[in-house]
């Protein structure tokens, strides 16, 4: 792996610090502003006996974020880390601000969306309070759902909990707390690759601090604001390749671990009120020009299909097909089956053809969340999470088909 | 053979529950309410916590959050008449999520999966 180096600037000195709030870059200057803002007033609220910095990485030499980064005023002493130039990907950058953690000692570590508009004091309070209280990874909870995020309700999520056994609601979540010892692990960890060094980071983090057996909390964030992260429009197909990509590529590393998991156990929760219910509150739904890939000529991917997936799956699949476009109907056990086959032939082929790979995947995804979106179409938004809780009962069931076919 | 702590303001819910799962082999345990529940637990190392949510002056999944906080790994399933409290988000910090009956059949392989889920996450 080649060592990435960063040099830094800003005004305020920092050689120590017990709370890093780490903002990677973002595309808004006016959205980062007001991160950096509520950043700073969290920390004066929730933690004035810290000391405490923000850190905002930035590969783009004139971004417009970078200046709204300096404009902004705080209290708060500011660090900007900037890669050497022609260095990208969010992953890269995150990677630089774990080792910054690492340097400063600091205690706790929380990367702050600076997309969201959703982001207030409260947000720095619960990603960070539960790191001085024993937990060393937090990931987000948002409290609204609409399908807001498909590629999470339907690749990594049940993927991740199925294999690794931890039930990580948001594990791209986009707003992490991260214990200053678990920034350790990040910053020297041995697996990287491109799809980490990317849109792969934090299904990445999530991931090893499950395999660390590190103690895990969801914080409650309210909703993040649509548009903002999580929000389907940001769903690209490079995201796609590169999350599925960074999971398929760690499972052959980390099988010892999941192959001895079976079902998948909870984590805490922060950020609750006490005798007050905590319900899911409703979102715009998924556009539906989004909701499937009728649309898409199927038939160049054909001969990948009959590569990767097994016998069963195969004949599920063309099941799914001979219907449309009058129906769509697509199990989700059938899904779960397909996307371990996935992973049985990621481990096989990998390499170069890994983009063409992916890239066969997504048609069938785009079935699978139209199915979905079908299926749950007038569900109220506080019922919609028990057909990904479903999802995900059928990966767990289905993961002895992966085991097996692992064998192969 | 695992052992069970039951968490029920209903007698005849504590007294059922005991006499099935001891049939099953489990070592059972009671609790009539959330009253110092946590040094209960701490006392008498249970394998698995079966919680009512609906609790006379106890909120079970208040309870739950607190339990989960000091045991972290501790199986814990919620049990209730009622399946609506599934929609509180506070109830993710359960292992599972049983609607009581008189049949306790679903009980009984959920205590199961949670006990396999909780053995193969700790090795």
């Amino acid at each position: 792996m080649t060592q990435v180096t960063f040099s830094e600037c800003g005004p305020d000195r920092a050689d120590r610090a017990d709370i890093v709030v780490g903002i990677p870059p973002v595309g808004r200057g006016h959205v980062l502003s007001h991160s950096v803002e509520q950043a700073d007033l969290g920390l004066r609220l929730y933690f004035p006996d810290r000391q405490a910095v923000i850190i905002h990485s930035d590969h783009d030499l004139a971004s417009e974020a970078r200046d709204s980064f300096w404009t902004t005023k705080t209290r708060t002493p500011r660090l900007l880390l900037l890669p050497d130039r022609g260095v990208t990907g969010k992953g890269t950058l995150l990677r630089a601000l774990f080792r910054k953690t690492l340097e400063l000692k600091a205690r706790a570590c929380i990367i702050l969306d600076g997309n969201s508009k959703g982001v207030s004091p409260k947000w720095i309070r619960n990603l960070g309070e539960p790191l001085f209280n024993g937990f060393g990874f937090v990931a987000p909870l948002y409290t609204a759902h609409r399908f807001s995020s498909p590629l999470t309700d339907h690749v990594i999520y049940p993927l991740t909990r199925a294999l690794y056994g931890r039930r990580v609601r948001q594990p791209m979540g986009g707003s992490f707390g991260i214990s200053g010892d678990l920034a350790g692990i990040y910053a020297e960890h041995p697996f990287w690759d491109d799809n980490v060094a990317n849109a792969g980071i934090y299904v990445w983090m999530t991931t090893l601090a499950i395999c660390h057996n590190v103690r895990i909390c969801q914080s409650v964030l309210g909703r993040p604001e649509p548009g903002g992260r999580n929000g389907p429009l940001e769903e690209s197909p490079e995201t796609f390749r590169q999350a599925s990509g960074t999971l398929f590529s760690m499972m052959p590393h980390l099988s010892p671990f999941w192959k001895k998991v079976r079902w998948s156990r909870p984590t805490a929760v922060f950020g609750l009120c006490p005798g007050e219910p905590e319900l899911r509150q409703p979102m715009e739904p998924v556009r539906t020009e989004r909701e499937g890939a009728m649309e898409t000529d199927l038939d160049p991917y054909r001969g990948l299909w009959e590569e990767v997936l097994g016998p069963e799956s195969l004949s599920g699949l063309d099941d799914v097909l001979a219907k449309l476009p009058s129906r769509l109907e697509f199990p989700p056990e059938l899904w779960a089956r397909i996307l371990f086959d996935y992973a049985v032939a990621h481990r096989t082929r990998g390499g170069a053809s890994e983009e063409v790979l992916l890239s066969s995947l997504i048609p069938l995804y785009l079935l699978r969340r139209g199915a979905f979106l079908r299926q749950c179409r007038g569900v109220p938004a506080s019922h919609a999470e028990e057909y990904v809780e479903r999802e995900c009962v059928a990966f767990e069931e289905a993961k002895a088909y992966l085991t097996e076919r692992w064998r192969e | 053979m695992a052992k069970i702590l039951i968490v029920d303001d209903e007698e005849h819910i504590r007294m059922l529950y005991q006499v099935e799962l001891e049939d099953e082999g489990y070592e059972v345990s009671t609790a009539a309410d959330g009253y110092k529940l946590l040094d209960k637990i701490e006392r008498d190392r249970p394998d698995l916590v079966l919680l009512d949510i609906k609790m006379a002056g106890y909120n079970g999944l208040d309870l739950l959050q607190e339990i989960r906080n000091r045991f972290y790994d501790l199986p814990v399933i919620l049990c209730s008449a009622y399946d609506s409290f599934k929609r509180d988000m506070k109830s993710i910090a359960a292992d599972f999520y049983v609607v009581k009956s008189s049949d306790l059949t679903q009980l009984k392989k959920t205590i199961a999966m949670a006990l396999e889920g909780a053995t193969s996450s700790s090795g």
